[in-house]
């Protein structure tokens, strides 16, 4: 059974638009630019906004319920603690997209095997690797020394990440045998 | 590197330039640097046509084979910039 092609049947298909490689790193790199810039920010204001709540208003932390309910001041302390986190979380993580930034400019110019690239890959295999490491670390010891604070969290919450790391390795091994073909390349007169 | 390229001995018999060469042939100074210092890593057929039919010779009289050790890329540094390069 033959069917009548759609054309005539009056229907057009729209023609989508084609993204190629350049189009596609111009908007990765854009997404990442924003990204850091995002955190960056965020990194220097959060921790100051915690320090500055602490310095100017009065943070407390309520103890029981009802009529038996303590209110206290929040210690430095737990001040400090949360904005240094806060810090590092958020720079640990510009820093990863400080890196993509870089490995999206050699994929704009044509050159993704270049050396450089290996170590940025390294680099952001490592940073991920610490974040989340001490997001799981925090909350261990806040689950630990804040009752009812927050449960503690599983070893099986460091799986996935775990996978991500991997994967982030064995493509910066990948990386470094395509710049070790470029280098050949190079070297081929 | 094993196999030696004799592009200096055949300059000077042909009384000829690097430079004079690179513009023939249409490969850059540098790349034909790297080829006279042994540095390169291979060479296209078509670049050694090039090179003996400007220097009217045979590959034979280019390339000689030297036994001994051969280097396992030792010439590169650690970011892996080709010798000479900056």
């Amino acid at each position: 059974m033959r069917f009548p092609k759609t054309t005539s049947l009056g229907i057009r298909t729209p023609s989508l638009p084609r993204v190629n490689l350049v189009s596609i790193s111009s908007v990765a790199g854009t997404a990442c630019a924003v990204a850091f810039w995002v955190l960056a920010v965020g990194a220097v204001l959060i921790p100051s906004a915690v320090v500055a709540l602490k310095v100017f208003g009065t943070p407390v932390v309520t103890a029981g319920t009802g009529e038996d309910a303590i209110v206290i001041p929040l210690p430095w302390a737990y001040v400090l603690l949360v904005a240094i986190a806060a810090f590092a979380y958020l720079s640990v993580s510009a820093l990863i997209f400080r890196l993509l930034i870089g490995i999206v400019g050699t994929l704009r110019v044509g050159d993704p095997f270049h050396p450089h690239n290996v170590r940025r890959l390294h680099q952001i295999g490592a940073a991920f690797a610490s974040v989340t490491l001490g997001v799981w670390a925090g909350q261990f010891l806040v689950a630990r020394f804040v009752r009812g604070a927050m449960a503690a969290p599983s070893l099986f919450d460091l799986i996935t990440p775990s996978f991500a790391v991997v994967i982030i390795v064995v493509i910066a091994e990948v990386f470094r045998e395509g710049a070790r073909l470029r280098r050949e390349s190079e070297l081929t007169i | 590197m094993a196999i030696r390229v004799q592009l200096d001995r055949i300059l000077l018999e042909r009384r000829m330039s690097l430079t004079e060469l690179a513009d023939r042939v249409g490969v850059t100074l540098a790349n034909l640097s790297i080829l006279k210092t042994g540095k390169a890593r291979a060479i296209r057929f078509t670049t050694l046509d090039a090179l003996c039919r400007e220097l009217d010779c045979q590959p034979g009289d280019l390339l000689v084979q030297v036994p001994g050790p051969q280097d396992a890329g030792s010439d590169e540094d650690p970011d892996g910039n080709a010798p000479g390069t900056t």
